[in-house]
């Protein structure tokens, strides 16, 4: 089966695009899967830390 | 140029995998042939009889189900996918070693726990249609809908190859992206709802620019620029007040008058006033003095009589007035008293204590000009302001001086010959004090007048109203100041959530335009699947199932993010027989065709074919017998330019066809297999010349004495026997695929009367290949050689 997110990753031109496809790193994942790895990758913040705000 | 053909020639051994516990292909198949004496079987050159029992490039490997055709199936998936993970223990032996070794026409490959899989050849080239292909390539998908789906309401879609994975793949994409979506516009709306409990008085946009236009000095001390904000907003709004009291009182304002000022009090003469204290007299003027006081005017007249006269005599009484020439002393007094310089000065020194008296009393009688009080009232009124006049009332210490003073003055002008002191200078000290206030009280009737003049000029102007717009939007700002001064914190909280949510927008964004990427890319695949495939597999349904359509989806197929919501077109193609949409009533026969057409159709567009292996496990087993005979021919006609085919089936009719078929196309290339399972799975080799199993392995049990009695060889003839025993059923009451006919006419012909009288060694046999000692052989060690070449001894006495 052709990874279609690698190919994506190798074709686009968009950098940001690659960044969060290069993140989710695989589509076999479910959502909450790849949500997980966008967190932790900080391309999503859940909610901010006030605390370390200056 | 092709690259060299690899092929499996044996699973030479097979230890505690699947159903297979120990199986050792060349103690199954033995090359060398011997007879029932033990001796050898010699060809027509006298040379020891060898046979092949290698795999060939065709190779159909019968067996029923549970004697190991899907552990030998996983061995061809492990080379396959270069993985042990489809490598399973045998169930009675999971904490025993497992193993295996397979022998090609190149070199090995082996696996073993510790070592993994050594030498394998075979990576990605090896095809496989078994359930595994069915349930991972054919799915079917109502669009649209729901599981309460009704058949009415739209197509069910089939989905080949992998579109059912990217379908998934796409919708899991897509689902992400709605999650975070969600958890986004919570962060914001959260966000939103923290600003709006402040109650701001302007746009969240306005007050963040207010928010980053605060100096460092006003971070610094943010209390200190609140209250200073504080108090210019209440300025604003003040002045704002006034001009809306400006605009309302208008008529008024301008009638009315304003306060006046009060004069400055001159300061008095001291030098004058003290000159004029001290006046005074000799004392015998001061007694010539009191002895005319009253007729002072009297005595002045006769004074300048005489003097004009040259008298010397008092013109009056006559007497005589000079002696020896000269005036006598009390005229020469009344003289000097009353000549024009003496009176001249005494008028002066009058006119001084008077002047300085009439100052004593302005002072004591001084006060504001009258209407002040009511004009600064009205005007506070009017111009909403809150002036006051200061107080420049004399103190009563001032008062009392200045009394005192006035008595001063009334006793020097009640002699004023006598000299007495004045308190000019205290006098001049209260002067100035009152000067002071009255200063103070005219710089605020100036300050007051200044109002009402410019009141009255901005009513004149008519420019009220633009003034009021100015303070108005002034104030706007001010307060806007305020609230970001007052709340600093608070929004410093807020606005620092807004790079959160630009990052998370963006990313929102980012998987929005990868989803389209992914979809395009999809798309593009499926069109290639149809230019490629669709034909091939049209083609092969019509072969398996006649009357049943492919369609595909739509003139444009296509994935559909609605998918699940409204949308009903997606990268499948619908089933159709006789115009309607027969998806959703598809047999597993139907299906299993539709899968078969596409393997088909797969293997019919690979390239390389020379390389690769294909290999199917029971590909037909919900045909019906028409269908196997076809499907047969197919799989020999796509399969034929493979490197090296394997039909594993449980299908002793689909098994004749298949031989059938691989007789006519590859002859001599062709070989046949048992899989048989008592203890452990073995693989048998049949040479052609034996036309059924039974017979040759009635033929083995003939010759059982050449045999030598090992641990193998226990479970190789327990598999016989235990074969064989089937064969009873089958031969005496008809195969399972029989018709019912059949099987009443193979009762009525009497082939079942003669198993009556043998029913109890029957029964014998059969508990012990399957419950008895054989069944549990090697794991109690309660089977020997002997028993078994007993129990065959019974076997071949039955006669059947």
């Amino acid at each position: 089966m052709e990874n279609l997110l690698d190919k994506v990753i190798e074709e686009t031109t968009d950098q940001e695009v690659k960044a969060v496809a290069q993140s989710i790193a695989t589509l076999d994942l479910t959502p909450e899967e790849m949500e997980a790895n966008l967190i932790a990758s900080g391309h999503f913040v859940l909610e901010n830390n006030h605390d370390n705000q200056v | 140029m092709f690259s060299k053909i690899t092929m499996i020639t044996k699973f030479k051994s097979i230890k505690n995998i699947g159903s297979f516990f120990h199986f050792d292909w060349d103690a199954v198949n033995p090359s060398l042939q011997i007879d029932s004496n033990g001796n050898s079987i010699l060809d027509r050159n006298n040379v020891q009889k060898v046979i092949k029992t290698q795999f060939n490039k065709l190779n159909v490997l019968f067996g029923e189900n549970g004697t190991g055709k899907t552990t030998l199936v996983r061995l061809f998936k492990v080379l396959n996918e270069d993985s042990p993970n489809f490598i399973q223990k045998n169930w009675d032996h999971d904490g025993e070693a497992c193993s295996f070794e397979i022998e090609t026409d190149s070199t090995p490959i082996s696996f073993n726990d510790a070592a993994g899989i050594q030498g394998n050849l075979f990576k990605d080239k090896i095809l496989i249609f078994d359930r595994d292909y069915i349930d991972s390539f054919v799915h079917s998908f109502p669009t649209g809908r729901a599981a309460n789906h009704n058949k009415n309401t739209g197509s069910l879609i089939l989905y080949l190859g992998n579109f059912f994975q990217y379908r998934t793949q796409l919708n899991n994409l897509s689902q992400l992206k709605r999650n975070l979506q969600e958890k986004s516009d919570k962060i914001k709306s959260k966000r939103d709802q923290d600003f709006s409990t402040l109650n701001p008085t302007s746009s969240y946009g306005e007050v963040k620019n207010a928010f980053n236009t605060l100096t460092p000095a006003e971070l610094l001390d943010l209390p200190e620029c609140t209250k200073l904000q504080q108090e210019t907003v209440e300025s604003t709004e003040k002045e704002i007040k006034e001009v809306n009291q400006k605009i309302t009182q208008a008529d008024e304002i301008l009638k009315t008058t304003q306060p006046k000022k009060i004069g400055v009090i001159t300061p008095v003469t001291t030098s004058d006033i003290d000159g004029a204290f001290s006046f005074s007299v000799s004392t015998a003027a001061a007694t010539a003095m009191s002895r005319v006081a009253g007729r002072e005017d009297f005595i002045r007249e006769g004074i300048q009589i005489t003097h004009d006269h040259s008298l010397d005599e008092c013109p009056f009484c006559q007497q005589s007035i000079k002696e020896e020439g000269k005036y006598i002393d009390s005229i020469s007094q009344y003289e000097s008293i009353f000549d024009a310089t003496f009176t001249s000065e005494q008028d002066r020194v009058r006119r001084v204590l008077q002047t300085y008296k009439s100052s004593i009393l302005s002072l004591l009688g001084f006060h504001v000009p009258e209407g002040n009080g009511e004009a600064v009232t009205k005007i506070n009124r009017l111009l909403n302001q809150d002036d006051h006049f200061p107080d420049v009332a004399l103190s009563e210490t001032d008062k009392r001086t200045l009394e005192l003073e006035l008595g001063n003055i009334e006793a020097k002008q009640a002699d004023i010959t006598k000299a007495l002191s004045s308190n000019a200078r205290g006098i001049n000290l209260i002067v100035d004090g009152l000067n002071g206030k009255i200063d103070l009280y005219n710089k605020q009737v100036e300050l007051v007048e200044q109002k009402l003049l410019k009141a009255k000029s901005d009513i004149s102007s008519g420019d009220l109203p633009r003034q009021k717009a100015t303070l108005e939007a002034k104030l706007l700002q001010e307060v806007l100041k305020l609230f970001v001064c007052r709340f600093h914190n608070e929004l410093s909280r807020i606005f620092s959530q807004e790079t959160v949510i630009q990052k998370n927008e963006q990313t929102v964004r980012k998987l929005g335009e990868l989803f389209e990427l992914l979809r395009k890319k999809v798309e593009d695949l499926f069109k290639a699947f149809v230019s490629t495939y669709f034909s091939e597999i049209e083609k092969n349904l019509s072969i398996f199932c006649p009357g049943l359509e492919l369609k595909i989806v739509g003139t444009n197929p296509r994935y559909d993010l609605r998918v699940g919501v409204s949308g009903d077109v997606t990268c499948g193609l619908e089933v159709h027989y006789k115009n309607r949409d027969r998806l959703r009533d598809l047999s597993e026969g139907e299906k299993q065709a539709i899968a078969l057409s596409y393997f088909l159709a797969f293997l019919n567009k690979e390239t390389n074919k020379n390389e690769k292996i294909v290999v199917f496990d029971d590909p037909i087993n919900s045909f019906d017998s028409g269908r196997r005979k076809q499907a047969a021919e197919l799989i020999h006609k796509e399969a034929i330019n493979f490197g090296q085919l394997f039909v594993f089936t449980c299908d002793s009719l689909f098994r004749s066809y298949c031989l059938k078929v691989s007789n006519k196309r590859l002859g001599n290339q062709r070989n046949f297999y048992y899989i048989l399972k008592s203890a452990s799975s073995a693989i048998h080799y049949r040479p052609k010349e034996y036309q059924t199993i039974y017979s040759s392995f009635k033929q083995d049990f003939r010759n059982i004495g050449s045999v030598a009695g090992t641990d193998d060889m226990i479970v190789v003839y327990g598999q016989k026997l235990r074969y064989c025993l089937e064969e009873i059923k089958d031969r005496h009451l008809g195969y399972s695929e029989d018709k019912f006919e059949d099987i009443l006419n193979a009762v009525e012909s009497g082939r079942i009367t003669s198993l009556i009288s043998k029913l109890d060694e029957i029964r014998e046999l059969y508990s012990y290949c399957n419950t008895g000692g054989l069944a549990h052989f090697p794991k109690d060690g309660q089977t020997s050689w002997n028993e078994i070449k007993g129990q065959i001894g019974k076997y071949m006495r039955l006669g059947l």
